[in-house]
């Protein structure tokens, strides 16, 4: 086979794997469809700006159309994720990007020898039932905050939290399917990453970051993992569900504040004195007034708030760390509504996870979906462009991909260069 | 006598585009040669400088080609673009070892690069950078080198570019 068949054949298989039809082929290229056939048949000579157009296109290195790197092994991740999502063909340029961009930044890394990223504990345990899997993830929570040395203070940006341990994260929000809340990848090529539906309310996707993060520490032996409705059942899912709460709502924090707005003491409370007129013991019994430990609807919106969670989330950790029976759980999940009006009232962000971001809040949602991943990497390539491991040229691409003014990022990458 | 080609990357170019001196590039004596990579990153990065460019390749000031012979292109995949240098670097540098051209590039990974493999394929290359292209108008007697160091002001001033020299004088 000659090499222009054998270039031929690669483009074939890359545009069958990602559906695309040879008219779109022909247009991102500026060609008659003919000229796709003949291309893909080996019968055409492909250009080198072609070659780099199609790398474009179909989210892979221009070299794996000659060695077939990356058109095959990944491919496989990819059709696994879309099989799983059934709901959502249009998922699949969602995920291309995602593993093109962590293929870059691994790529980086590997120039700059930090392949082997921060060393992230395995937590992997089998799991017997639902009650290990809650102990299991609320247990590795408390190590893993201890860890990081996060004490019982509420995380602050948890994409870059997670980032800063060797993991990919970023958001999207377009055509991510709506019973999808992220995802956790695991792959030679790219390493661990974590992507996120984008549609969701912020206070749901960081859930979602603490969860998919606890399938980084728990499940990395599986290449590929989606958060959906309905595999919700399931242990692991359930095990990612404790960590995400633990992790984000520590048992000790939560309590500190139920304090601090004056609730969450017993019903009675025996104290034991020292008289020294007597030189005995004295006791006595403290009782808070009545109704005065109730936790409300109000005191849920501003535990949520402090811990950057959801009003329901909130609700349930109270609930699990026995803060509420039953029947007021019930309660104040009804009472939602009142919990809404009164962060409305107090002009403080929505926390409930019902229903999608307001418009407005898509629009900031869309600027920061991919936040994280284009400062990794943007501090990567400038680290890599300092020290002479790529050139200006792959700068410019790098910004170009991930939506960076390629003067901006080339003349700081100069100035970063020693004098 | 052989007119000597230069294949020139984004790199060199840009530096004249932005200063709207593509006439330097028309009187280098010698041809100029780009490949279609050039105008395509003009297009992506640096939007105002296309037409110039493109007003450039139509008085005849250098040749725009396309890069479709199968040698060049497999050289092309091999140089791996994508990883260590951009797609555009890696077509010029193919061109010149292919067809025993010289190169103009200014970045230092992308000439180590072109270098080495000059050297795997046992082929001669020169390169040269922005400050050769200007040294070699001054020796062909085309600019002198008071307008030479004007451009450099230029260049330090408005568009971060520094070359070393104090002045092209002393590069003679």
């Amino acid at each position: 086979m000659t090499e222009a068949a054998l270039i031929g054949r690669r483009i074939r298989e890359a545009r069958d794997r990602r559906d695309i039809s040879q008219q779109k082929v022909a247009d991102a290229l500026g060609i008659p469809r003919t000229a796709v056939t003949n291309i893909e048949s080996g019968t055409r000579n492909v250009s080198t700006l072609e070659l780099t157009r199609l790398g474009a296109l179909f989210n892979l290195p221009p070299a794996a159309f000659l060695d077939g790197s990356g058109v095959s092994d990944l491919a496989v991740v990819r059709a696994r994720a879309l099989s799983e999502a059934t709901s959502s063909p249009e998922f699949g340029p969602v995920i291309d990007r995602m593993i093109d961009l962590c293929r870059e930044g691994a790529e980086l890394r590997r120039l700059l020898d930090q392949d082997t990223p921060a060393s992230l504990p395995n937590y992997a345990q089998r799991i017997a039932n639902a009650g290990d899997a809650v102990r299991q993830g609320e247990g590795r929570a408390r190590e893993e905050r201890r860890r990081l040395g996060l004490g019982n203070a509420p995380i602050g940006n948890l994409p870059e939290l997670i980032g800063n341990q060797g993991v990919w994260v970023a958001s999207a929000a377009k055509d991510f399917p709506a019973n999808v809340s992220g995802l956790f990848l695991n792959h030679p090529a790219i390493g661990m990453a974590i992507l996120i539906n984008g549609k969701h309310k912020p206070v749901r996707q960081r859930f979602s970051y603490a969860h998919e993060y606890g399938h980084a520490l728990f499940d990395r032996q599986e290449e590929l993992r989606l958060t959906q409705d309905r595999n919700s059942t399931e242990l692991v899912e359930k095990r990612a569900n404790a960590f995400a709460a633990g992790f984000l709502l520590p048992a000790g924090g939560v309590l500190d504040q139920l304090r601090v707005l004056g609730k969450g003491q017993p019903s009675r409370q025996a104290q034991v004195l020292y008289s020294v007129a007597t030189d005995s013991n004295d006791e006595a019994e403290i009782r808070p007034r009545t109704g005065s430990q109730v936790i409300t609807f109000q005191d849920v919106a501003v535990l949520a708030r402090h811990f950057g969670v959801s009003y329901d989330a909130m609700v349930w950790r109270l609930r699990n760390l026995d803060q509420l029976d039953m029947p007021a759980t019930t309660a104040l999940i009804e009472r939602r509504d009142d919990g809404r009006r009164y962060l409305k009232m107090l002009r403080l962000p929505d926390l409930f996870d019902a229903g999608a971001a307001s418009d407005d809040q898509e629009g900031k949602q869309e600027q920061e979906q991919e936040q994280e991943l284009r400062s990794q990497l943007a501090r990567l390539a400038i680290e890599a462009y300092r020290r002479e491991e790529v050139s200006q040229g792959r700068l410019r691409e790098i910004a170009r991909k991930v939506g960076l003014r390629a003067t901006d990022l080339l003349e700081l990458a100069e100035a970063a260069k020693p004098a | 006598m052989t007119i000597p080609i230069v294949v020139a990357d984004t790199s060199v170019l840009i530096n004249f585009l932005k200063i709207d001196r593509m006439d330097l590039v028309g009187r280098y004596p010698g041809r100029i040669l780009a490949t279609d990579h050039v105008e395509s990153e003009l297009a992506d990065d640096y939007p105002e400088q296309k037409a110039r460019y493109q007003a450039a390749v139509a008085a005849g000031l250098l040749d725009a080609c396309s890069v479709t012979d199968p040698a060049e292109v497999a050289l092309f995949l091999r140089l791996g673009p994508g990883v260590c240098l951009g797609a555009g670097e890696c077509s010029a540098i193919a061109v010149a070892l292919t067809r025993g051209y010289a190169i103009a590039i200014d970045d230092s990974r992308a000439i180590k690069v072109a270098v080495r493999e000059a050297e795997l394929m046992g082929a001669r290359l020169v390169v040269l950078r922005t400050q050769e292209i200007m040294v070699a108008l001054i020796r062909a007697s085309v600019l002198m080198v008071e307008e030479a160091d004007q451009v450099k002001a230029d260049w330090e001033q408005n568009h971060r570019f520094r070359l070393k020299a104090r002045s092209f004088r002393d590069l003679l």
